[in-house]
């Protein structure tokens, strides 16, 4: 068991190291730089090839043999990509281009936003999600499998940007029952110096309950609005496997003892459904986090999506790399073990 | 089941008690959203207008605007005067000014902040820690040992007064130096900082003489600035803090503002206008128009190399009934390319053209194109004030045009590509505009129609070249008059940036807020601003 985790461990680095070339490639390609962006209507060429030389964006992508005539094979290696991977690999995710401070500092603080945010949205779909599912399959074909298997379809279909805007609508500006964005309100947010940046976990460690109670408030429209895709996937997915696996003999037989259906779908039945299903909440978390970008811009809040999404409009490419980079190594991680967990959820499988 | 519902009553019972908490919380706190966060904190670095907004309150320039229009008046400069030939500028300062951080404000100190901008070499400049000082390159044509740049030295005459040397006659060079590009930071402050002048880290140092000073910072979150008690000059405001907000999302924006948690906000969709103004709750606020949005069109590319085509086109767009439907009484079509700010610039010969299909057809056959043409018409992927909605305004330029038989591809791409491939020679006809930096009509002309402008209309008349070269040595503006009348009848009839819309921005504030002068340049000048 311990080795087999290992070894899937150690497989994520491959992962990254493709990733680093995918997303450099990428960003890349697209035409327009970040000299383009900031000089805007105003980049006469003359400008822009001064801003280009400052911002370093005049070295070449990958081989420099320029560099190769002058210092040799270390100058073969002066481009961009391999300055970014050096660095990279000493732990430096670079200096944002735009703003000139660290990335590494604005991925610190940011992280812990998206964290929270795809925390109470993975809560949501998951204790959501599952009970739907399961009641729409033990009901197969009555009234509230219909009716949840249509309302699951909307949501799927539903765009976030749209059912965010509709909430904020609804719920801050027409009711006041919520408020409309950010993560905290504007004097608790000032008034307040956080720990880990988790808010909700902060306030309870500092004894402001306070800024728990409503850092969760503002916690609660954004989760909804991202939690939907996933919701919907996972009641899906929960019904389907469901089904399968109480038309199984062992579910008839268990029946045919005279247990309850309490027991046979809970005890029986659920714990072999869920197999798939945390498959498929693990695959839920990069939706998640694509999710959060539309999520985040919507709700004004401050986390790693709005953040790369801003970094991607203006072309600063360490900012697009490192968090994407960092986004990729978190969602293999999770699925790595969402796949080692099996062994947890299903004692006949096991790893060599 | 029951410790859920414990649970539940207290999470809600809770939140009530937050809700009243809230409210009750003090009441001079200005809550401001704007679009993007302040790159840095660093005066004469960047050009990026959110980042010019977040900087305002704390710093001020040697001379400054009226409130609400573009005339200049002193500021840290208690006068200024120039040579007959307008190649030397000398401006005297005040003496009674203090910075922040507690350093006095002389002329050593406007020098310290000019040599960051201008000159490559100077050792506070940190040009390879990543500082660009964009508006000195953009606005006075380069930096220090640059040809074509502006100033040729800097001097210090005495302790409160300083002089610029140009390199060539520049009768603007007063309205530049006003303009919000230009502001003065405390050089103690950048020696204690470094590098680091104007980022998060160095929050406690970052030092001007403004209204307000900078309390905190968090990058994407939120900026806080407090009253400063020491200010020199006089204030009306009676706000104690001031608190800018990221607000990324237009709608989002707007639905805050209902909701309460934001006082004033800008950039509104036009659309929400109505909305507005029927909240009591809630004030529109109009800027004067101070920009231009324009159909350009490469005079290299067929069939528009053609000026009768260029021509025909102008008749056949119906501009009134676009800008009508589209700008919902936020905007204005003329002839001009010019905002109205410079009425006495515009020509009287010049009066617009008037929307006639029939005519435009006979245009368009005697051009040599009796069954119109087929071309890409390329629109923005992004909303700037001059066009909030391109992409709509595009079909409906689609559609007029459609009626004199020229059938037009709609095409977009994304904004730094669009930017880029302009100048490429892929873009026969598209849309375009700008916003004024500064009062003086040079800002507009010179760098679509000058000698060093942007190459995607490939449009280089020598007359209008030399017409503008005269038009920037003249101090007088009574002598300009004539010169940019004349340039304004060239570009009419050539019609290579067809003049679409002056748009004026949509603002809005609580009701609640008080002495908001909008100004024609953009900047909020919170000094103004009250809380009822």
């Amino acid at each position: 068991m311990f080795v087999y985790a290992m070894r899937r461990l150690i497989a994520i680095v491959p992962v990254l190291i493709g990733i680093s070339i995918l997303v450099f490639m990428f960003i890349h390609l697209i035409p327009g730089d970040a000299a383009t962006i900031l000089l805007g209507e105003r980049g006469t060429p003359q400008r822009l090839a001064e801003v280009r030389e400052q911002l370093g964006l005049n070295k070449p992508w990958v081989f420099n043999p320029e560099g190769f005539a002058k210092n040799g094979v270390l100058g073969f290696f002066d481009s961009q990509y391999f300055n970014f991977v050096g660095k990279l690999l000493q732990g430096d995710f670079g200096v944002s281009l735009l703003k000139n401070i660290p990335v590494k500092t604005e991925l610190v603080q940011r992280w812990p936003g998206t964290i929270e945010l795809s925390i109470g949205a993975m809560i949501l779909s998951t204790f959501l999600g599952i009970p739907i599912g399961i009641l729409a399959a033990v009901r197969r074909n009555s009234i509230v499998d219909n009716l949840s298997m249509t309302v699951a379809l909307i949501g799927v279909s539903m765009p976030i940007f749209w059912l965010g805007l509709l909430l904020i609508y609804l719920f801050a500006v027409e009711l006041h029952w919520l408020p409309p964005g950010h993560r905290l309100g504007t004097d608790l947010s000032i008034s307040f110096k956080p720990i880990t940046n988790l808010l909700v976990l902060d306030g309870v460690l500092r004894g402001q309950l306070n800024v728990t109670l409503q850092a969760l408030q503002h916690l609660i429209l954004p989760s909804v609005a991202l939690a939907t895709i996933p919701t919907a996937i996972i009641a899906r997915m929960t019904r389907s496997a469901m089904l399968e696996t109480l038309n199984q003999d062992y579910v008839r037989t268990a029946r045919a003892k005279g247990l309850s259906q309490r027991t046979v779908v809970y005890k029986h039945a659920l714990r072999n459904a869920l197999l798939p299903v945390a498959t498929v909440i693990g695959l839920q978390v990069g939706a998640l986090l694509g999710g959060a970008i539309l999520t985040e811009t919507v709700f004004s809040w401050e986390g790693i999506g709005l953040w790369i999404y801003e970094g991607i409009s203006t072309r600063d490419y360490p900012i697009v790399q490192a968090g994407v980079i960092f986004v990729a190594f978190v969602f293999t991680l999770v699925n790595t073990i969402v796949d080692i967990s099996y062994a947890l959820l299903d004692p006949r499988i096991q790893y060599r | 089941m029951k410790h859920w519902k414990i649970a539940f009553v207290t999470v809600a019972l809770g939140s009530a008690a937050l809700m009243v908490a809230t409210a009750q919380s003090s009441a001079k706190t200005l809550v401001f959203a704007q679009s993007g966060d302040a790159i840095n904190f660093e005066p004469g670095d960047r050009e990026d207008g959110n980042t010019l907004q977040a900087q305002q309150p704390i710093y001020e320039r040697l001379l400054g605007f009226e409130s609400g229009t573009t005339k200049l008046v002193p500021s840290l400069a208690k006068s200024w005067r120039a040579n007959k030939t307008a190649t030397e500028w000398t401006f005297s300062l005040r003496s009674d000014v203090k910075f922040h951080d507690g350093t006095g404000f002389d002329a050593d100190a406007v020098k310290f902040n000019v040599m960051r901008w201008w000159d490559p070499k100077f050792e506070y400049g940190y040009r390879d820690k990543g500082k660009l000082w964009e508006p000195m390159g953009d606005l006075l044509s380069g930096y220090k040992g640059d040809a074509s740049a502006v100033i040729k030295d800097v001097q210090v005459v005495n302790k409160y007064q300083i002089k610029f040397i140009l390199t060539q006659p520049f009768a603007a060079f007063d309205a530049v130096m006003a303009s919000i590009y230009f502001e003065i930071a405390s050089p103690t402050a950048i020696k204690k900082a470094g590098a680091d002048y104007g980022t998060p880290a160095s929050v406690g140092t970052i030092a001007g003489t403004g209204p307000f000073i900078l309390k905190d910072w968090k990058p994407g979150d939120r900026i806080v600035y407090s009253k400063n008690p020491n200010y020199w000059g006089k204030t009306t405001t009676n706000v104690d803090q001031l608190v800018f907000r990221t607000i990324k999302d237009t709608s989002a924006r707007f639905a805050e503002l209902r909701a309460g948690t934001v006082d004033l906000t800008v950039n509104l969709n036009p659309d929400d206008y109505a909305a507005i103004k029927a909240d009591p709750k809630l004030k529109a606020i109009l800027r004067p128009s101070f920009n231009v949005g324009y159909v350009a069109f490469n005079t290299q590319l067929k069939p528009f190399d053609n000026v009768k085509v260029r021509q025909a086109v102008a008749q056949a767009v119906n501009k009134k009934e676009i800008v009508a439907s589209f700008w919902k009484g936020l905007g204005v079509t003329d002839g001009s390319f010019l905002p109205s700010t410079f009425s006495d610039f515009r020509s009287p010969k010049v009066k617009d053209y008037v929307y006639n299909p029939e005519a435009a057809k006979k245009a368009l056959a005697d051009a040599g194109y009796p069954n119109g043409f087929e071309t890409d018409f390329w629109y923005m992927p992004v909303s700037r004030p001059y066009f909030p909605t391109p992409k709509p305004i595009a079909e409906a330029i689609a559609a007029d045009l459609a009626q004199i038989g020229i059938k037009l591809n709609l095409k977009t791409e994304d904004w730094g590509t669009y930017l880029e491939d302009r100048k490429k020679n892929k873009f026969p006809m598209f849309l375009l505009g700008w916003t004024g930096d500064y009062g003086d009509a040079d800002n507009f002309y010179t760098p679509h129609f000058g000698p060093g402008a942007v190459d995607d209309v490939n449009y280089r008349n020598q007359k209008v070249f030399d017409l503008l070269e005269k038009a920037q040595k003249l101090t007088n503006r009574k002598a300009k008059v004539p010169i940019y009348q004349q340039v304004e009848e060239i570009l009419f009839n050539d019609v290579v940036r067809l003049p679409f819309v002056h748009s004026q921005p949509l603002e809005a504030s609580k009701a609640t807020v008080e002495g908001y002068k909008p100004s024609p340049l953009g900047e909020i000048n919170f000094a103004d601003i009250s809380i009822k």
